[in-house]
């Protein structure tokens, strides 16, 4: 055959061979890959709520999102997100995930951890950095204690918490001002989102403002322990 | 050419002819994934499969694909392993696949596969391309273990996440190794040591 | 090999990088100007800072002679532990030191001064990079808390780490880069005269300028460097100054800050890491004025000056290449023979 044919049927084969290896492989690695990203989403969770016996990854409000059910992809991805967490059915608190703009090395992804009554008084169980460019060893110090501690069982006032250079009542951390302001006003803007939006949704059951589960969704966001994305 | 046993073929890739430390090869991953011990291991097992499965089917084919089209037809096999070992990865080795991250697909273009397909694979047999995939494969590995446990070591203080020289140690640990400049200076570092070696 | 280059050069009259000629004589007694010169500095930091300083110094320069013999010893790289450049590398670490700096990290320091920066790339006369800012580079990204922590000027006693926290404060580059510029206790004397925190040889710019006259006067530097540097840096704060607001401090205030003035005379004038040529110096000198100008204002890092040097230096052989020398710029062109 004119060897133009040759390579045309030779890649042809070829392509066609992988993409039906890989069609197999994708198949039988479907489902594991499905759950570890849940469990990855779930133990990020778990770190920062008080117990709960729901799935708060089936209970997400992504704030803002201007079509819930869109596919969330990296545009949601900047959206804050609301999970909840219940036991027997009442809320006992809920993680808000937001994008700080103004960290050290550029935005931050804070997941807040937060228990109490939407209507009522909300307290801050933990937090993460789910994606971060602060510096280690300095910035990242913002995440152990002394700083962590003045926010454990801290009750988030109504009024947006600020540091003391900025005249508030939040110790930051010497040297790493800026990334003690990203935790205060995370706090702060977190608190105030539960408040608004964890009021909303019923166990089980899909609200408008939450992404059907299952899709690609913001939880996924790998939770990353103080690694910094270059 | 002279002839090499089927036991140098396995063994050039690890020493005299160490992909990343001699030829200089892959040197992209092995900055940026080894920040530890653990890393490198997984890196290196990603490519050892990659690399030999890789080698093996186009050493199958070579007579069968035709030089024009060459490169199109390695990338396109090498790519299908790659991705393989991705999804496999993500489903089973959640931790590993998360830390490697766009590392994994990126194998891709990682020369050393490439350059062991264009270079050895395409005109030996099966079992010679076999056995070079994994030398090579091995050679490489060793390398980057050895880079991501030094830099784990000095720079976090830990082996495979323990504390191995206390915490003392680990809490004056020198940031710098597990940053990029950190990255550079152990990899020359190991270089010229590899090179005296060699001189002798 | 072929005898054209890919550009159409000759091959047989290609020119390396500088440096060419090495005159090793008067290596001695430049060094030894040098260490005159910085004099005054060192007094003052001991002033200000009593025994810490004083420690710093001592394990700066022993640190830097023991590695530069072992490295004399064991890699034979050209020089003599007497020709005194390990000293003056010892001594300008330390004034690139916070005065509270851990004996190990000083030692660390010297390691990477001169083996990593001096010796690995050939010796003396052959570094690409100003070995005593290489070091303090390193030592930032590797420790970057105690690197930034800041002694208050008068304590003169050794401090232990439990009080550390009560007798440290913000540099006033510091607090610029926080924008609480307001909140500066230092007068504009304070600063020149050396009332403030920072490392030891940041602290008093009178004394350093008074070294850097001494050197100019023994010609052991020349005014280019030193004259653009403060120049371009003056010229681009004193811009965002007028059009941009007082929070962005005075030019004043930025000459006196930080390590601008021990970088301007000491640090960027190293013959071996700065250009040839009058031409290339001047360009040298504006480039590290943009460059600290740019990372104090805009940048990052409170202080610009160390990154400065450190990218001209990789940019000085290629000054090299384009100004032209007495040696020539390359083969001329064929249509000039003909």
């Amino acid at each position: 055959m004119p060897k133009e044919l040759r390579y045309v049927v030779v890649l042809t084969l070829i392509a066609g061979g992988s993409a039906g290896l890989l069609a197999l492989v994708h198949d039988a690695t479907r489902e594991p890959i499905a759950a570890s990203r849940k469990a990855r989403t779930l133990q990020a969770l778990q770190a920062v709520l008080p117990e709960f016996d729901n799935v708060p990854t089936d209970e997400r409000v992504v704030v803002g999102a201007a079509d819930p059910s869109a596919p969330t992809d990296s545009e949601a991805n900047r959206l804050p997100v609301v999970f909840m967490a219940r036991k027997g059915g009442q809320v006992t608190g809920g993680a808000v995930q937001v994008i700080h703009p103004r960290g050290y090395g550029g935005p931050v992804k804070v997941l807040v951890g937060l228990e109490g009554d939407p209507a009522g008084t909300v307290r801050v169980r933990g937090y993460r950095f789910l994606e971060h460019k602060e510096t280690p060893g300095l910035g990242t110090k913002a995440l152990e204690p002394p700083f962590a501690r003045q926010f454990e069982g801290f009750e988030v006032p109504r009024e947006p918490l600020k540091v003391k250079k900025d005249g508030g009542t939040v110790d930051a951390i010497t040297g790493a001002t800026i990334t003690s302001r990203v935790v205060a006003e995370s706090i702060s803007e977190a608190a105030r989102l539960f408040r608004e939006h964890g009021g909303r949704g019923t166990p089980g059951a899909g609200t408008p403002g939450t992404a059907p589960a299952g899709q690609a969704d913001p939880g996924q966001q790998d939770p990353v322990p103080g690694g910094g994305h270059e | 050419m002279s002839e090499r046993t089927a036991l140098q073929e396995l063994g050039k890739g690890v020493w005299a002819e160490n992909p990343l430390l001699v030829m200089v090869l892959g040197m992209c991953p092995s900055l940026a994934v080894t920040t530890t011990l653990a890393n490198g291991l997984g890196m290196g097992a990603a490519v050892i499969f990659v690399l030999t499965c890789s080698n093996v089917v186009i050493s199958m084919l070579r007579r069968v694909i035709p030089s024009a089209v060459r490169i199109p037809a390695f990338i396109v096999v090498i790519a299908s392993f790659v991705t393989m070992v991705d999804l496999v990865m993500e489903g089973f080795l959640p931790d590993l696949h998360r830390s490697l991250g766009v590392f994994i697909p990126l194998i891709v273009v990682n020369c050393i596969i490439l350059a062991r397909a264009e270079a050895f694979a395409s005109k030996n047999s099966v079992w010679k391309s076999a056995l070079d995939g994994i030398g090579m494969g091995v050679g490489f590995t060793l390398a980057i273990t050895v880079l991501g446990g030094i830099r784990e070591l000095l720079g976090n203080g830990t082996l495979l996440g323990m504390p191995v020289l206390g915490r003392g140690f680990q809490a004056h640990a020198a940031l710098v190794m597990i940053l990029p400049p950190g990255g550079f200076l152990t990899l020359g570092l190991l270089m010229a040591a590899m090179q005296a070696r060699k001189g002798r | 090999m072929s005898e054209t280059t890919s550009t159409g050069e000759d091959r047989r009259l290609f020119v390396g990088p500088s440096p060419h000629l090495r005159d090793r004589d008067s290596i001695p007694s430049v060094m030894r100007w040098v260490v005159l010169a910085l004099l005054p500095a060192v007094a003052v930091s001991l002033w200000f800072f009593g025994l810490e300083a004083a420690r710093v110094h001592v394990i700066a320069v022993a640190g830097c002679l023991a590695v530069e013999w072992a490295c004399l010893r064991w890699l034979r790289t050209p020089g003599s532990i007497r020709d005194g450049s390990a000293l003056v590398t010892g001594l300008l670490l330390a004034m690139n030191l916070p005065p509270t700096t851990p004996w190990w990290m000083i030692l660390v320091g010297s390691v990477v001064a001169i083996f990593l920066a001096k010796h690995v790339f050939g010796g003396l006369g052959s570094n690409l990079f100003n070995p005593a800012l290489t070091a303090r580079v390193f030592l930032l990204v590797a420790w970057p808390a105690q690197m930034t922590t800041w002694l208050r000027p008068g304590v003169r006693g050794l401090v232990d780490a439990a009080t550390l926290d009560t007798m440290t404060g913000a540099t006033p580059l510091g607090l610029l880069k926080e924008g609480r510029l307001s909140e500066i206790a230092a007068s504009s004397m304070d600063l020149f005269v050396g009332q403030v925190g920072g490392s030891l040889g940041e602290v008093s710019a009178a004394a350093l300028l008074l070294g850097g006259l001494v050197l100019l006067a023994r010609r052991v530097i020349t005014w280019e460097i030193p004259a653009t540097f403060l120049g371009t840096v003056v010229a681009v704060t004193g811009a965002v100054w007028v059009f941009g607001g007082p929070q962005h401090g005075t030019p004043w205030f930025h000459l006196v800050s930080g390590g601008l003035m021990l970088g301007a005379f000491f640090m960027a004038t190293d013959m071996v890491t700065s250009p040839m040529t009058f031409r290339g110096r001047l360009i040298f000198g504006v480039g590290c004025g943009l460059l600290t100008a740019v990372i104090r204002l805009w940048g990052g890092y409170p202080e610009g000056v160390s990154f400065a040097i450190l990218l001209m230096n990789a940019v000085t052989p290629l000054i090299d290449r384009m100004v032209p020398t007495p040696f020539g710029r390359g083969v001329p062109k064929a249509k000039e023979a003909a």
